[in-house]
């Protein structure tokens, strides 16, 4: 089954089978809602299958089938913004306030999900490539046409934008929960 | 704790592996798609005119004598023969490494049809394939990467014999589709244009001593004292207002300093530095001013984590014990043992204790006292 099979509609199956849940994971981080997800989900599929030669027999698959919805997704941010359909927030904000993340536990895969969905389309992006998909700043520079300090300035943002809503995620919960948030501190968590 | 860099793992740690199933019919969207239903068709046509290509060589190779006569281009008909041979091994993206097949003419003629469009769907290969299938005089032989010249297989024995191989079929290069693309990930190198990475890293904790400079992302102890620069900034204006070449910060809690900067060669841009902070083993402080004014009349050495059998000496330059405690919590007066003031000056502490982990640290310098 790990063999590329050159254009075998038989085998396409098997290969969806296998990567679905996978793939549909990280079109779900690139986009802003399922229903994209499910167009770049279609697209990444049909990318793969029609270039499949391109997949070395002895090579890397799980890592070609990455690189291919990766691609597949910065392609589709791209075309994004040529038709002006992206959502980029460019304002200023103040200096963000030094509060830690220290409930980890409160914070469920669903919640962080939603989180980057809502970030602005280029943002995302860039936070998926390099925090999560762990390519460099250059890479990402290379990859998204921008300058490198484009790059940084837009994780900077996106990181701090995630980090409010983490804040005032966790400040309504504790209050649902009854606990009055306490001051955060530099305490190391292990005493 | 590096705040940045937490959030960061947040997310990785938490959504990396997130999969989910996708929604019910994506598999029956994703087989109608117009693009790989084309493609599908030409796989499916190659693989049967491969069957076909056998009983057809019998035929070809008659048919060739007739063309001998008929055709303009009979010097290169002797040359026809091997050729094709050879390109076609190449041209067959069956099994693209496998040159061993040795199918003659005929076959060479039927994966031109298909195999062009194919490979330039796939993206990085579409311009030398472009080029390469331009340079075929086949009428049958599109450059467009979707239409597939539906040619069935006795339309190709008749028109195309002239033109196999012949014409310079390039070998369709067997390049990773991405290649421009990393597929593994790489270590994250933080970049700066403007910066020397010309720092040292924190070797103490103990402010007062000379500020430790720094041009990019860093992570100090807590409570130091740093001195941030840029290289190459003809000007400089930093987030906290001010325009000097430097700036000196002192490091509490992490921060993340930009800075707006006109270089010597004429460019704008904007660089962010982040400074992470560690909390270091102890706080020593390394003067204190024992006067009754209320304000550091004690030395007092803490310790933001955990640790255990603490032991503090205090002596002077004799090496006479002045003070010695097992309790961070006691600090020192600034009086000798038999609790004379000491005259103002350098005195020399020793500190010994095991840290979290049960590892061993010696922490030896200078205490002053100032009056």
């Amino acid at each position: 089954m790990r063999k590329c099979k050159e254009g075998n509609p038989k085998y396409q199956a098997l290969l969806y089978e296998q990567y679905s849940n996978y793939l549909m994971g990280v079109c779900m981080r690139y986009t802003r809602n399922e229903e994209d997800a499910k167009d770049l989900l279609q697209d990444v599929f049909v990318k793969i299958f029609t270039n499949i030669d391109s997949c070395k027999e002895d090579g890397n698959m799980a890592g070609w089938i990455h690189a291919i919805a990766v691609n597949t997704a910065i392609n589709a941010y791209h075309k994004k913004k040529r038709k002006g359909n992206t959502v980029d927030m460019e304002d200023v904000e103040e200096m963000v306030a030094d509060i830690h993340i220290q409930q980890n536990d409160f914070l469920s895969e669903k919640i962080l999900m939603k989180f980057v969905n809502e970030l602005p389309d280029g943002y995302r992006t860039v936070f998926n490539l390099f925090e999560i998909d762990g390519y460099s700043h250059r890479e990402v520079s290379e990859m998204m046409g921008s300058s490198y300090s484009t790059v940084r300035s837009q994780l900077f943002k996106a990181k701090r934008s995630l980090q409010k809503k983490i804040e005032a995620f966790l400040g309504k919960e504790l209050k649902d929960k009854g606990i009055k948030s306490k001051e955060t501190t530099q305490e190391p968590t292990s005493e | 704790m590096k705040q940045e860099e937490e959030i960061g793992k947040l997310f990785h740690d938490k959504l990396a592996g997130f999969e989910q199933a996708p929604p019910e019919g994506m598999w029956n969207s994703i087989q109608n798609n117009p693009d790989l239903k084309k493609f599908n068709r030409s796989r499916r046509f190659r693989k049967t005119a491969l069957r076909m290509a056998l009983p057809a060589v019998v035929i070809l190779i008659t048919a060739i004598t007739l063309f001998f006569t008929l055709s303009p281009e009979s010097p290169q008909k002797p040359g026809i023969q091997t050729k094709p041979a050879t390109t076609v091994q190449n041209t067959l993206p069956v099994q693209p490494s496998t040159p061993s097949v040795t199918t003659p003419e005929p076959v060479s003629t039927l994966p031109s049809s298909s195999p062009s469009p194919a490979h330039t769907s796939s993206l990085p290969n579409t311009e030398s394939q472009n080029t390469a299938a331009a340079e075929t005089s086949d009428a049958t032989i599109t450059t467009h990467p979707t239409p597939l010249p539906v040619t069935p297989d006795e339309t190709l024995s008749s028109d195309n014999h002239t033109q196999p191989a012949v014409t310079t079929k390039n070998t369709p290069p067997q390049k990773q589709g991405l290649s421009s693309v990393a597929t593994e990930t790489s270590p994250v190198t933080t970049q700066h244009a403007n910066h020397s990475p010309s720092t040292t890293l924190p070797t103490n904790h103990k402010t007062g001593e000379l500020p430790l400079r720094f041009s990019h992302d860093t992570s100090v102890c807590r409570n130091s004292k740093i001195t941030l620069f840029v290289e190459n900034a003809a000007e400089i204006r930093w987030s906290t207002g001010t325009q000097m070449p430097t700036l000196d910060l002192y490091i509490e809690d992490p921060i993340t300093i930009s800075a707006d900067i006109h270089t010597k060669e004429d460019l704008d841009t904007t660089i962010y530095i982040t400074i992470s902070v560690f909390d270091c083993g102890l706080f020593i402080p390394n003067a204190f001013t024992p006067n009754g004014d209320g304000l550091n009349d004690e030395w007092l050495v803490s310790a933001p984590m955990g640790i255990t059998n603490y032991e503090c000496v205090v002596f002077d330059k004799m090496s006479r014990h002045l003070f010695q405690s097992k309790n961070i919590h006691v600090g020192w007066n600034g009086t000798s043992s038999d609790g004379k003031l000491l005259p103002p000056g350098a005195y020399f502490y020793v500190i010994t204790y095991l840290d979290e982990m049960g590892n061993k640290h010696v922490e030896k310098g200078q205490v002053v006292i100032a009056r």
